[in-house]
């Protein structure tokens, strides 16, 4: 027996050292190839030995049945790694196979108002989201229908949440990209809006010259930004001149300036890369999060209705949304299904518990056992 | 490499300059005045970690920086608990390595304070990160264990002692990896759809964990037979950490999700 023991031992801790080997490869490669790598045949072969040999503990280490927080630690292991096998594509093609077909990950584009009682989901392959998704399938392009989900899914508003701004001052930045310099094509010139008020900007590698011709201060409201600044700017280029106005949208504050204008003889610039301006200040437009208020409904009525942000994802129906992007009135929502979700949860509380269990609690108990019992005997 | 002529600067360098003060006198073996050194050591990396707070406006964890300072101030409190609770010793090492890790902070790292991104609100935040650096940091005294060991172990009267303080500290640290890998995990869920994303700070950490869990396994089947062996596996999973926490951060190959913590 305890030759069966040492060979289950010293078996785990080359899986353990193995796995390890892998998981230092895995991360010099981006995280697709890192998944592809070490869920591959081979390495699913390392992982079910994993599990294989915890389970095995439990018949030949008698610790493994005694001791609560070995136990503990040993089932959570295989709690975590079954959880995870039964929750990802091959485990829902597993689940098709018994009869349980539900996708393993979709995303859903909803809208306000009322739509059709069911909400598809659509595959991974939706990267850049196309409004126009009924003729993107009708075209059969670039995405495809994965699943139905049997209730609705409404968009009830959508708003994202700002830090409020600093006090610093307004900033005017300009961004210019020079194609035919290979070495540092990018200049960035930045200069406080009062000082630039004061004197014009010779624009770098360029003999633009800038001055502001005239601005409108910001507005607030306590620390709510009611109006934003407005400034126009004269740019000269030998004879040229060109008059702009920059007045940032909420949410939108990168104006391009028509600088091709001057350049008629530049092959650097063109419409799409022509150098921007931008009027911000910093902590300007930071997000704090998005939040979209969804609610679902199932035969006409509403059972749901809850609030999707980033770390906040909604659950229902066998699936958990989350927040994947938002442009006009549509929102994408992100759907994975929660198999095996569960039982990844309970393996984790077991895990931790059974560690801090086993190698801090029963030590203390033990210590303390010793003490008491030197302080009888003394 | 630049000096911070900030007060974050300042109190970065008085913390170092007190933990030398703290290596020197208890390295000549004046404990109590090494001791003092060490609590205002202690004091001064406390001052700059809630000065950080302060200036930023939330609980500084967002990025190596942060962290960093987070570790210095964590070094003299545990080394003064594992003194008193565990009978690990070697303090003096223990200042040498709160310095090493405030080096970055004073004079590479740059400090200018961010906003918290979206997918860092929320409660497994602190937990998250306060589980790795306590970890971390004992495991960096589980290392100093080990490599005395390593160097030492002919002078020994008691063979394998400084192994046996190793094995104390990795026994104190391994729960709170596994805090950690496991919150983690548990955020990755809650913000990023899935437990594990295959990110290479993920994976790192990830052979830091099982490089730890092959520690204890060979420690337990050679039954301290082979005190060195087990050292140089202690060594082995400590430079695991030191990866996860400088090369992938900081390495362009490494980018991912955790890009933020640079």
């Amino acid at each position: 027996m305890r030759t069966i023991r040492n060979i289950t031992m010293l078996a785990g801790i080359c899986v353990l050292a193995a796995l390890a080997v892998g998981a230092v490869a895995g991360a010099f490669r981006p995280s697709n190839e890192a998944r592809e790598l070490l869920t591959s045949r081979p390495w699913m072969a390392v992982w079910c030995a994993l599990c294989g040999l915890l389970v095995a503990g439990f018949v030949v280490f008698g610790a493994f049945r005694q001791r609560v927080g070995i136990a503990a630690m040993h089932l959570g292991c295989v709690l975590v790694i079954g959880g995870t096998m039964w929750g990802s594509r091959a485990g829902h093609e597993l689940q098709r196979r018994l009869g349980r077909d539900k996708a393993p990950l979709g995303y859903a584009i909803i809208v306000p108002g009322a739509g059709s009682a069911e909400t598809p989901l659509y595959d991974s392959r939706l990267t850049d989201w196309p409004l126009d998704v009924g003729a993107e399938l009708s075209a059969g392009g670039l995405i495809k229908r994965v699943d139905e989900l049997p209730f609705e899914l409404r968009l009830e508003g959508f708003r994202t949440d700002l830090y409020p701004p600093e006090t610093g001052p307004w900033l005017l930045l300009l961004d210019m990209f020079f194609p035919s310099i290979s070495q540092d094509p990018r200049v960035t010139v930045q200069a406080e809006l009062d000082r630039a008020n004061r004197q014009p900007m010779l624009l770098p590698k360029t003999d633009i010259t800038l001055r502001v011709v005239s601005s409108t201060p910001a507005e607030y409201d306590g620390r709510e930004l009611v109006q934003r600044p407005v400034v126009e700017v004269e740019l000269v280029r030998g004879e040229r001149r060109e008059m702009a106005r920059i007045e940032p949208e909420q949410g939108a504050s990168r104006v391009g300036l028509p600088l091709v204008f001057l350049y008629h003889d530049s092959g650097d610039w063109f419409n799409h890369n022509s150098p921007a301006i931008l009027l911000t200040r910093p902590g300007m437009d930071v997000p704090r999060n998005f939040l979209a208020d969804v609610s679902v409904h199932s035969d006409g009525e509403q059972v749901v209705a809850s609030t999707i942000s980033v770390n906040h994802p909604l659950h229902y129906g066998g699936y958990h949304f989350y927040f994947a992007g938002a442009e006009g009135d549509h929102v994408l929502l992100m759907a994975t299904s929660d198999s095996g979700w569960l039982a990844v949860w309970v393996g984790f509380v077991c895990v931790t518990g059974g560690a801090a269990w086993r190698l801090w609690l029963v030590p203390v108990y033990r210590a303390a056992r010793r003490r008491a019992g030197r302080r009888r005997a003394s | 490499m630049a000096i911070k002529l900030t007060p974050q600067g300042w109190l970065i360098y008085a913390t170092m300059a007190l933990y030398a003060l703290a290596f020197v006198l208890l390295a000549a073996r004046r404990r109590e005045a090494g001791w003092t050194a060490y609590a205002a050591a202690f004091a001064a990396a406390v001052a700059s970690y809630v000065y950080r707070w302060v200036h930023v406006g939330h609980v500084p964890m967002q990025n190596v920086f942060e962290v960093l300072l987070l570790m210095g101030a964590l070094m003299a409190p545990l080394s003064a608990c594992c003194r008193r609770w565990l009978g690990v010793g070697l303090e003096s090492a223990d200042a040498l390595v709160a310095i090493v890790v405030l080096i970055p902070a004073g004079f590479v790292l740059p400090e200018a304070p961010q906003k918290l991104p979206p997918a860092l609100q929320t409660p497994f935040f602190v937990p998250h990160v306060l589980s790795y650096m306590l970890a971390y940091a004992i495991m960096a005294k589980a290392a100093v264990q080990a490599t005395a060991q390593l160097v030492a172990h002919r002078r020994l009267d008691r063979p394998g002692a400084y192994e046996r303080s190793a094995y104390r500290m990795v026994c104190l640290a391994f729960p709170l990896l596994t805090a950690g890998l496991v919150l983690g995990a548990s955020w990755g869920r809650m913000a990023w759809t899935r437990h594990w994303n295959w990110d290479p700070k993920e994976l790192w950490s990830l052979a830091a964990w099982l490089a730890a869990g092959v520690y204890l396994h060979y420690r337990l089947i050679t039954r301290r037979r082979s005190p060195n062996v087990c050292a140089a596996l202690v060594i082995v999973a400590m430079v695991l950490i030191v990866l996860t926490l400088a090369w992938a951060n900081f390495d362009r190959r490494f980018a991912g999700l955790h890009s933020y913590a640079r």
